[in-house]
């Protein structure tokens, strides 16, 4: 044993050798100090506390009056508000954002979409009179343009220039309900891709207004406002879409210093092949771990050498 | 007869020097080289730091004056060594806010865009591709994140398996912020984990401490082509970090704080990530909280992330 450890253990040592009592004080003050140190720390007297406790209280306070809330009121009203509905989607939609995506055609410009669109307009005002106190920007969802519109690229066989629409053919030619997939067809749409379970043409498309699209139930519903036809089936998605829970969207999380930008469905899914596409991923860190040639017994990479 | 010529010289007197002069002498001249060595990294640090920026304070210890001053320089710096005109704001957390983000998992397809939005957001070096995000390919029914394939690069999303996006938990009881032995990093009142870069020693205790791997070293200088800079800054966020320090991701907090959205979710192509404000009770992440069955990373560990995953029931 050294002989200060001794010292500092042995009493009658340091009674006898009065010389070591100065070792012994020293530690005995360090060891208070550090202690000192220590429980002043671990009281959290110098740690920077993050304190949750009163957004605890308030997320308790919030969730039980909702619950109570919930239990008061159980049926009468759902409380989400029904995501295909029109009047929800007007509340929520506020403008006419034209789009790149296209459904392999030309579009026409935004105006001319509005121009078409009046419950759009009236959405609009809707949304500018109940924003006007609170200043609560909007969270606009892209709408998808109208009717596919093909620009001819030069003047046909007749001589004539200008756009055609899905009617200028459709409209002379009657309706075959036969006709399910594009392979069915004889002429037109045949290199066409479809992919979305086993509908038919006139599923979707309206077989009486082929500018048009169809509900299930017959009613004609506009191009723009696709995501009511989708939502018949893909209401899971439908109600997250409701929630913010599905889509992108670039913007402000807090809308009251600006506006969030939604896509809509046929954004990021093709109507005829609505499965999302697969893709390759381009960008990778080049950091030295991540690098298998370099480190092969890397843990990060064993699961690929497994496989 | 002897010519005078011829007679010897009288040698020159040199001093007498004991040997135990000669000792003393040379281990004094050997100390003095020693420390001198020593002290060497000293001449290096007058060249790359400047006095302001030795003598600059902890950020949390800065008056307003102060701020204001060391953003300037801050500026000036990034003008002088990117070439870039950079604002460097100083975004505090909004009151009655704290941040929470979850990914979709059932959406998240692994193609990694939000690692690039990341990298060009956050200034950070374009030769590594650095980003706080790392996308970590799973078997699926497993959970080990220590067999997750970083390396990855086929085609997205591969049979059999899914993709997990990790980053910043900004967790409520973070290991990182304990293990600083210099206070650099701390824990602001909308939650988001934040660095002094100015303060960090570089030690990297936090990045050990991080059991989410979310801290990232800055080995070098980033290299970054003056339009490639993203000139809008925050000083605790997204500004050009110096050298030997840790950085980290800070909820893109000069986005958010300013009431945007973060880089990443933007980037993101399949809508897999949701990001709000859990205080206010109308909220889409609040909901989400509320109504969907959400897990989080190493619950075992007691570091409460307030980063949350789901899967589509």
């Amino acid at each position: 044993m050294p002989y200060w450890l001794d010292s500092m253990c042995n009493v009658q040592l340091i009674r006898r050798r009065a010389s070591t009592n100065a070792w012994t004080v020293g530690w005995l003050v360090l060891i208070a100090l550090i202690s000192f140190y220590m429980i002043r720390d671990m009281a959290g007297a110098r740690r920077p506390v993050y304190d949750l406790k009163p957004a605890a209280e308030a997320i308790m306070a919030e969730s039980e009056s909702a619950e109570s809330a919930e239990l008061a009121s159980v049926d009468p009203a759902p409380i989400d508000p029904a995501p295909a509905s029109t009047e929800s989607a007007a509340a929520v939609v506020a403008v006419a954002e034209s789009t790149q995506r296209t459904f392999n055609e030309t579009r026409p410009v935004a105006a001319e979409v509005a121009a078409r669109n009046p419950k759009q307009r009236d959405a609009d005002a809707l949304k500018s009179a109940e924003s006007a106190p609170a200043t609560v920007y909007p969270v606009v969802i892209r709408r998808p343009e109208g009717p596919p519109i093909i620009e001819l690229e030069q003047p046909d066989p007749l001589g004539r220039v200008g756009k055609l629409t899905c009617s200028t053919c459709h409209s002379v030619r009657p309706p075959n309900r036969e006709r399910r997939r594009a392979e069915d067809l004889k002429e037109f749409h045949r290199d066409m891709t479809f992919a979305h379970g086993e509908l038919a043409c006139y599923a979707c498309h309206n077989p009486n207004d082929s500018d048009s699209l169809r509900l299930a139930d017959g009613q004609r519903i506009a191009y723009p406002d696709v995501m009511d036809l989708c939502a018949q089936c893909h209401g899971a998605q439908a109600k997250d879409y409701a929630r913010g829970l599905h889509g992108g969207m670039i913007g402000y999380w807090d809308l009251s210093r600006g506006e969030r930008v939604r896509n809509n469905c046929v954004d990021c899914h093709d109507p005829h092949a609505p499965a999302f596409p697969h893709m390759i991923p381009t960008f990778k860190p080049r950091d030295r771990f991540l690098h298998p040639h370099e480190e092969s017994t890397g843990h990060d990479v064993s699961d690929e050498q497994e496989d | 007869m002897t010519d005078p010529q011829d007679k010897p010289q009288p040698l020159p007197e040199l001093p007498v020097i004991s040997r135990r002069t000669a000792v003393k002498g040379a281990f004094a001249t050997l100390g003095v080289a020693a420390f001198a060595g020593a002290m060497s990294p000293l001449k290096e640090l007058v060249t790359r730091v400047s006095p302001a920026e030795l003598f600059q304070q902890h950020y949390q210890e800065l008056t307003a004056e102060d701020k204001e001053r060391v953003l300037l320089r801050l500026e000036q710096e990034a003008k002088q060594q990117y070439g870039a005109d950079v604002t460097i704001g100083d975004d505090r957390p909004l009151p009655g806010t704290k941040f929470v983000y979850a990914i979709n998992l059932s959406l998240c397809n692994g193609n990694a865009k939000c690692v690039e939005a990341c990298n060009r957001e956050n200034n950070h070096d374009k030769a590594t591709n650095e980003s706080y995000i790392r996308v970590l390919e799973m078997t699926k029914g497993t959970m080990d994140m220590g067999h997750g394939n970083l390396t990855y690069n086929h085609e997205v999303p591969a049979e059999g398996k899914f993709y997990l996006p990790v980053q910043c938990q900004q967790c409520d009881n973070p290991p990182c912020v304990d293990a600083c032995p210099v206070e650099a990093t701390w824990k602001e009142e909308d939650g988001i984990v934040v660095v002094d870069y100015n303060w960090c020693i570089g030690c990297r205790y936090c990045e050990a401490a991080c059991p989410y791997h979310a801290r990232r070293f800055n080995w070098k200088q980033a290299e970054i082509p003056a339009d490639e800079v993203n000139p809008d800054q925050s000083y605790l966020g997204n500004r050009i970090r110096p050298v030997g320090v840790v950085e980290k991701c800070t909820y893109c907090l000069h986005r958010t704080r300013r009431g945007r959205l973060p880089a990443c979710l933007e980037a993101c192509p399949t809508g897999a990530r949701v990001f709000g404000n859990v205080l206010d009770p109308d909220s889409e992440i609040r909901w989400l909280l509320k109504n969907k069955r959400v897990f989080v990373l190493k619950e075992e560990l007691g570091t409460k992330p307030a980063f949350f995953y789901f899967f589509n029931e």
